[in-house]
């Protein structure tokens, strides 16, 4: 299939952060599966920065360092999968700085995710698991023998593996024994008191005991779970529990059960590829039906960062994380152990309140900025045609079309000297925009 | 729209006419039902005041003149003669003076031990728990007053959340819109109407999406950007006068209040009032003074103004419910602090409100394996109060069993002590017959 450019948008908006018209037409023509493919090759992505970028802020101001370098991130480097799949793992395999503390902690695991998102679901999950981040966000950090932690055990299964209702309560205690031991350092009279994050595993802390997890009964220790739960009894399970997850992420909220179990059982042949499961995903019919465009609501940072590259801004020209908060987004604080919710997650009076007020703000830049300014003579079609392009939309409503074509006219009408910033604020209101 | 709460709720509404219509086609209701229909508003409203961080139970209200008490609290020990007595050997903490005055007049009721078994102690999941309120512990997407929002048929201001820092799990529904208000609310895009340009925007907004043949998402963006302008000017008046500034939850409960008063239709409202995870500095000095003793009395501030400001003709329709996440260990840490606790008390102030200790008292002896407080009142018996005594709907659809009720609100009979089970048990069944809910509660499933 060769795409067109509504289609070429699609694919940038969804497997990408979005993507300029011009980055759009570059796509143009192409055969769809190429395009998939150019777009999952990260070889040439620039390079990340390690925690010295950040090193010397406080703490919170080291948060939102860390977010504005994401956002200009997203913003300026050659579309890829790369930030989308990132974006995705971080919600996955939720952590707070929040809880977890440190920046510099959240930074790693950051680090960690682009550098083995793309390979092994099975090499990513234990790296996550024993990575400080997760060890004290779930709290596997004070689990041990004499007094079991269940809380890691529990939502590994239900958030990161398997899913609500594919185990047992009496898993969830075998779990939290098998991973005892494996620990953070924490403060120890050889550290002088002073807390370290580093993981460590204390065989002394360790259950060695024999211990029954999906009915099988063995001396399990945490690494032989994740092989079960991957490659063992719960295969099944988890890759139907992730592809299902995937495909809301990238193509829409309700696969077919025969959708899923396709792409699941690829995905096991595959050896649990993530990039793998990803292409899939992307190849699917459903990914490239007509009503699959709009069916998702942007999430704040995807918003943002399409319109911040419009204008061509970057965090220096708005308060990125002041904003997107407002919008009920804050990257590496997600509100729970369960990451971000989808589309209504995203929709609210307040979080509406702060896209008008952002839009309020950058309404004056738009003037400042010559963006869509000089158009008092245009017949208000023309003007509205203008906006769809500048906001890159293909697909217009009659709804959008026709009352912001209306204001348009009330607007020559009213002031017929100027129309200063009605012609971009009106784009930034359309659904359209607000979808992807 | 169809809804089998709704339907209850209508149900319900049409038998309490007929009885005073005087009709025999039901069982004929007794003059306590007539009464029970009379004492609670049909449009009460509830108040979560969200404790974050665990708020110490037994440092809010307790046996402070007790040797068990000086002994495990130590340095954290309130003196009793600067306390204020409440009832059966307990105290309020000394900065809650005004509610213990309320006490006093019967408008406070605290449920005593409230929590729930096998939790772990991190916040996150306690308070996820508490939120999601589901019967057997799951944490869902939802919480118990989303539920009740999802099928009780209300407008966009049914579900207030105050703060603008989302929307609290515990007002998150499948399908509710719940109104999330910034506390700097004021200039809220869509209430400054005087400029023709800014009217035009708005008419252009509130006229896009719905039926754009691209799907339910853009249809629905569409909505919400309408519904935001309409619900700026809807409670723009609530900023017209300054909030107070002495306290971040005084502010939060004056905003609560004003926007009652306003009418919009708001039956449930949540106000954050944050840093209760005092692991130090609980105490500084002396034992009332310290980061405990300045939240309680900018809580006991809170309190007052909020009551203050709600017009008279709508204070007795609203009630005031303070819960935690969590109690907090019995015995103090190294650094004047408490470490996450059990069992905590969840408070419910309103005109309608029977006052009282309800629940056991907690003992400070008989204490779990860990050595924390015994959790004896499952927190979904509170909440299963609060849904079918005050806001009178049907609570097993939303919390997915049953809850005995605690017969806190004032439904026109007297309070009977729990323990009377035979007072208690024909005070059921007249509830029963008089069709106040059409079944009979039974014990809780978990307790």
């Amino acid at each position: 299939m060769r795409l067109d450019r509504p289609a070429a948008a699609h694919l940038l908006r969804r497997a990408a952060m979005g993507g300029t018209n011009a980055q759009v037409n570059a796509f143009f023509d192409m055969d769809h599966v190429a395009a998939v493919d150019l777009l999952l090759d990260t070889s040439n992505t620039p390079s990340v920065p390690g925690w010295g970028q950040f090193a010397g802020l406080e703490n919170w101001r080291a948060q939102e360092a860390m977010i504005e370098w994401w956002v200009d991130r997203m913003i300026t480097a050659p579309p890829t999968i790369e930030e989308k799949l990132t974006l995705f793992l971080h919600s996955h395999f939720a952590t707070g700085r929040d809880k977890v503390g440190e920046s510099e902690l959240m930074w790693r695991q950051h680090r960690l995710l682009r550098a083995h998102g793309e390979g092994s679901f099975r090499n990513l999950l234990e790296r996550i698991s024993l990575d400080s981040a997760m060890l004290i966000y779930l709290d596997n950090e004070s689990n041990v023998v004499e007094s079991p932690q269940e809380n890691f055990a529990r939502e590994l299964m239900e958030l990161h593996t398997v899913g609500n209702g594919r185990f047992s309560e009496d898993d969830v205690v075998a779990m939290a024994r098998a991973w005892t031991g494996h620990n953070t350092v924490g403060a120890t009279r050889e550290n002088n008191w002073q807390y370290d994050p580093t993981y460590i595993f204390r065989s002394e802390d360790h259950d060695n005991g024999a211990k029954t997890l999906f009915g099988i009964s063995q001396n399990w220790d945490a690494i032989d779970t994740l092989d079960e739960l991957c490659f063992g009894v719960k295969a099944t399970a988890t890759s139907d529990f992730i592809a299902r997850k995937m495909f809301q992420f990238f193509v829409h909220s309700n696969p077919s059960q025969a959708t899923v179990d396709q792409l699941a059982a690829n995905w096991r042949a595959n050896n649990l590829n993530i990039k793998s499961l990803v292409r899939d995903v992307l190849l699917t019919d459903d990914f490239w039906a007509a009503e699959t465009r709009y069916a998702l609501v942007k999430s704040p940072v995807e918003f943002m960062v399409d319109i911040m590259r419009r204008l061509g801004m970057t965090s220096d020209d708005t308060s990125v994380r002041w904003r997107m908060e407002g919008m009920g987004m804050t990257l590496f604080d997600p509100p729970t152990v369960a990451g971000w919710g989808r589309n209504g997650f995203w929709l609210g009076t307040a979080t509406a309140w702060t896209k008008s007020r952002w839009t309020n703000n950058l309404k004056w830049g738009s003037e400042d900025r010559n963006v869509l300014q000089g158009l008092d003579e245009l017949p208000p079609s023309e003007v509205i045609d203008a906006v769809v392009n500048f906001f890159g939309l293909h697909e217009v409503s009659a709804q959008s079309r026709n009352h912001s074509e209306d204001l348009i006219a009330r607007v020559q009408a009213d002031y017929s000297w100027a129309m200063r910033y009605e012609p971009f604020a009106i784009g930034m209101f359309m659904p359209e925009v607000q979808c992807a | 729209m169809s809804n089998p709460s709704t339907s209850v709720i209508e149900r319900r509404r049409f038998l309490q006419g007929a009885a005073f219509a005087g009709t025999t086609a039901i069982a004929a209701p007794t003059f306590l039902a007539e009464q029970a229909a009379a004492a609670v508003p049909a449009d009460s409203i509830l108040v979560t005041v969200t404790l974050a961080g665990g708020n110490d139970g037994i440092n809010f209200l307790g046996p402070f003149d007790t040797g068990r008490y000086r002994d495990v609290r130590g340095r954290l020990a309130l003196n009793p003669a600067s306390s204020h007595f409440a009832a059966e050997g307990q105290f309020f903490h000394p900065r809650l003076s005004r509610l213990a005055t309320r006490f006093r007049r019967g408008d406070v009721a605290v449920v005593q031990g409230v929590g729930d078994h096998g939790l772990d102690h991190s916040h996150f999941s306690n308070l996820a728990r508490w939120q999601s309120a589901n019967a057997g512990g799951a944490i869902s997407g939802t919480g118990w007053l989303g539920r009740w929002l999802d099928n009780a048929g209300l407008n966009q201001f049914g579900g207030v959340a105050i703060g603008g820092q989302g929307v609290p799990l515990h007002m998150r529904g499948d399908s509710v819109d719940v109104t999330d208000i910034p506390r700097s609310g004021g200039g809220l895009y869509g209430s400054d109407t005087s400029d023709l340009r800014d009217r035009n925007m708005y008419r252009a907004i509130r006229r896009m999406g719905r039926g754009t043949n691209l799907g339910p998402w853009v249809d629905r963006v569409g909505e919400v950007n309408a519904q935001s302008v309409d619900a700026a000017q809807a409670v723009s008046p609530a900023f017209n006068a300054p909030l107070p500034e002495s306290s971040r939850v005084t502010s939060d409960m004056v905003l609560a209040a004003r926007l009652i008063n306003l009418g919009l239709g708001t039956r449930v409202l949540n106000i954050w009032h944050d840093g209760f995870d005092n692991h130090d500095n609980q105490i500084s000095g002396s034992a009332d003074q310290g980061d405990h003793a300045d939240l309680l009395h900018e809580l006991d501030v809170a309190i007052d103004s909020f009551f203050a400001t709600l017009s008279p003709s709508v204070a007795p329709k609203v009630a005031v419910m303070l819960y935690s996440e969590f109690g907090r260990r019995v015995e103090p840490n190294g650094s004047d602090g408490t470490d996450h606790g059990t069992a905590g008390h969840v408070v419910l102030i309103g005109r309608s409100v029977k006052g009282g200790l309800y629940g056991n008292k907690p003992s400070l002896t008989n204490l779990d394996n860990r050595g924390d407080l015994q959790v004896t009142m499952d927190f979904r018996r509170v909440y299963s109060t609060v849904l079918e005594e005050w806001l009178q709907t049907d609570a097993r659809p939303v919390l997915g069993g049953r809850y005995r009720t605690l017969g806190i609100f004032d439904d026109g009979e007297p309070a009977i002590p729990e323990n009377d089970l035979r007072a208690r048990a024909a005070q059921l069944r007249a509830r029963r017959v008089g069709n106040r809910n059409d079944y009979l509660r039974v014990h809780s499933p978990s307790f």
